[in-house]
């Protein structure tokens, strides 16, 4: 659990954070959202001492990151940032190894953690370990930067706009590659970015703030349904309900598949795509019902143009 | 048949000129003068009268290059033509050989006479060294071409065949007074170099941290570089006798307004701007990226240092070091004027007595200093494996 208290940051005349009371549960995924200059970055970088406030304290599972001495706490935490870091001299598979090395563990234990780790954000140990940053791609680059941070296992992820140096697909790509990633390791991740739709995509909850000062925070869902200002309706867009149909699988509205295999024209939609894409199915196709099947085109159910109309209305009550 | 081969022009204009003007040179430009002794002006000898042995195998070494030159592209680019490349040092070894003939039968009876080596010798190295460069050429063919050349000359001079050369004579009346001064060039050029490289790196990171370091401290440099070195000598002179006078101590330790101390602090200013310069800019290059995951993943200041930031700019560092050093090879020549010796003192000498000898004598292991040090430092400044680690 990560506790901002009464957190106010001055960077000589000017004040970037300005009294922020904020508490991050673990095993979510946390957004930090607001415009450029909004506070954001800085908030993030006070978890690690990058940075240190003017006034207020932040608690990392209840205790106060200034007891640590900041090189011993950074090394228990996470760290990606946009422009990935990567130490241009140092093989990937060195780049992965920073940490587990600082905290001093056997080599052997390092290799075995850094294929592991490489493996898991889909990189081949064997093809990219020896190679040299600059024979990457962004994507890849940005890749490593995240196996970088998971080597030694930190409990917490700080992440400063990771993804928003990637080019539009490969972006999208490692976002979802990075949300199977955080459902399996469930760590506590904050993650700052500027780009709504990232934040809706990935995020458990969205911290959005405005010059320095906390807005709103909640669940993802609840910004989306009931902002609490205009500002915060305005950033979420004019297209929030489109939004919450996103976060949303097909399967989770589906009726049991009695009769019929499909809509007129026997389509079947994936169960796992999302309201949003089966709402402009809809649209397209002119129909108000589709049949949707799983994995092994196996028609699971049937999903009415209704049910989702009434969920957009009303919207499912918070979890 | 390659791309390379196919936008070779027909024949090689860069070997076509050099074979040319070699061939030429012996006939047009004198390679030796002999005069009866050292005050009288000299008679000029061209190579085909002088020795026509060396003048057939110095023309039959252009003739050759000039040939190897209007080959056709296909056969000139084939890995076996590499082996023509010891074509180069033929016209080197004639001239050579025509100059050890030369001089023995002009002046070996006389210890008075001179034979002096003229211009056309020294454009048959100059020509060797273009041709050598434009020719295609293998590592083995290379070595063995320079071998031949390096080892006929030290060989010679070994041997005794250039005794009556007067360049020689001259380095036979200096004695142990060359391998003196030798030593003092290389010891004032390595001490401003090591103080140079100390005062430029403290200055460079100065630089970075602050900017008054940058504006102040590179103000002062760039001002001194452009101050001439026998000035900033003059300028120190007054100060550092006023020291030595007033403190007994300093002048123990040889600390004067004239000599080394003078010497070794205008050469140590001179030697700091370049490395000061590359350290500056290979810091601010840094990218900030590195510096923050860094430490943000934990390093102390210390292992980001060592780690990270020494390694990235470590080879820009060493280029500065480098260009500091051959620049210091050369200035510490001027500093023999101010009594600090070093083979300066043979070139002032030498212009001082019209003894061309002299001043060659000085010369010639300046420039080889030079060229060593441009070529170890440069070795040195490739990090072994790294294929271009920088990002």
């Amino acid at each position: 659990m990560i506790t901002f208290e009464g957190i106010t940051h001055r960077f000589g005349g000017t004040t970037a954070l300005a009294d922020v009371d904020l508490t991050l549960a673990d095993h979510e995924l946390c957004i930090l959202l607001g415009p450029s200059g909004s506070g954001k970055s800085t908030l993030l970088r006070l978890v690690n001492r990058l940075l240190e406030p003017s006034a207020g304290r932040v608690l990392v599972d209840g205790r106060d990151v200034r007891t640590y001495r900041p090189e011993a706490l950074r090394r228990t935490i996470g760290y990606v940032i946009q422009n990935v870091g990567l130490f241009p001299h140092w093989k990937v598979r060195d780049n992965v190894a920073t940490v587990p090395r600082l905290l001093g563990w056997d080599p052997a234990r390092i290799r075995a953690r850094v294929a592991e780790v490489l493996e898991l954000v889909g990189l081949q140990a064997q093809t990219y370990g020896g190679r040299y940053p600059h024979e990457l791609s962004g994507g890849e680059a940005q890749r490593v930067g995240v196996a970088r941070a998971l080597a030694s296992d930190p409990p917490i992820l700080l992440m400063d706009e990771p993804f928003s140096a990637v080019d539009p697909l490969g972006r999208h790509r490692i976002q979802g590659e990075f949300l199977d990633i955080q459902r399996r390791l469930k760590k506590t991740v904050v993650f700052v970015t500027h780009d709504v739709d990232e934040a809706v995509r990935l995020g458990d909850r969205i911290a959005l703030l405005k010059e320095g000062r906390l807005v709103q925070y909640d669940r993802t869902e609840v910004l989306l349904e009931a902002p609490a200002d205009p500002f915060v309706g305005n950033f979420m867009g004019q297209d929030r309900t489109l939004k919450r149909l996103s976060r949303v699988a097909a399967a989770s509205l589906a009726r049991s598949p009695s009769g019929g295999s499909g809509d007129e024209a026997g389509v079947a939609l994936s169960e796992d795509l999302d309201l949003r894409l089966v709402l402009s199915h809809f649209l397209e196709s002119g129909t108000d019902v589709v049949a949707l099947k799983n994995g092994r085109d196996v028609v699971t159910g049937r999903l009415h143009r209704a049910d989702l109309e009434a969920w957009a209305r009303v919207g499912e009550p918070t979890r | 048949m390659n791309a390379a081969v196919l936008r070779s022009p027909r024949v090689d204009p860069v070997l076509a000129a050099v074979a040319l003007a070699g061939a030429g040179s012996a006939f047009l430009v004198p390679f030796y003068q002999f005069a009866p002794n050292r005050i009288v002006a000299g008679t000029a000898w061209f190579l085909v009268p002088a020795c026509l042995p060396a003048a057939l195998a110095h023309l039959l070494g252009w003739v050759g290059i000039g040939a190897f030159a209007a080959l056709p592209a296909s056969i000139r680019l084939a890995p076996a033509a590499r082996w023509a490349w010891l074509l180069v040092p033929v016209p080197v070894l004639a001239a050579l050989a025509g100059a050890a003939r030369v001089s023995w039968a002009l002046a070996g009876s006389d210890p008075v006479a001179r034979v002096t080596l003229g211009p056309g010798f020294w454009l048959s190295w100059f020509g060797a060294l273009v041709a050598g460069i434009a020719m295609p050429s293998g590592i083995a063919s290379r070595a063995l071409g320079l071998l031949l050349a390096l080892g006929a000359a030290l060989a010679g001079l070994a041997l005794g065949w250039f005794d009556a050369l007067s360049l020689v004579r001259e380095a036979r009346n200096l004695g142990s007074a060359f391998g003196t001064e030798f030593t003092r060039h290389l010891v004032l050029t390595g001490g401003a170099v090591a103080a140079g490289t100390v005062l430029g790196l403290a200055l460079g990171i100065a630089a970075h941290r602050s900017p008054g370091w940058r504006l102040g401290g590179f103000f002062t440099l760039n001002f001194l570089q452009t101050v001439p070195s026998l000035a900033l000598f003059g300028l120190l002179i007054l100060p550092l006798a006023w020291l030595s006078g007033r403190f007994p101590l300093l002048r123990a330790w040889g600390i004067k307004g004239i000599g080394p101390a003078p010497a070794l602090i205008a050469l140590s200013f001179y030697a700091a701007l370049p490395v000061a310069r590359n350290t500056l800019t290979a810091l601010d290059e840094m990218p900030q990226a590195v510096l923050d995951a860094g430490r943000g993943m934990g390093m102390s200041e210390w292992q980001l240092g060592l780690g990270v930031v020494v390694p990235l700019t470590w080879p820009a560092v060493l280029a500065g070091i480098r260009i500091a050093t051959v620049q210091t090879v050369g200035n510490t020549v001027v500093a023999a004027l101010i009594g600090a010796g070093g083979l300066g003192t043979f070139i002032f000498q030498g212009l001082g007595q019209t003894a061309m000898d002299l001043v060659l004598l000085g010369t010639l292991p300046v420039v080889a200093l030079a060229l060593a040090a441009d070529r170890i430092l440069g070795a040195l400044s490739r990090p072994p494996g790294s294929s271009g680690a920088r990002p």
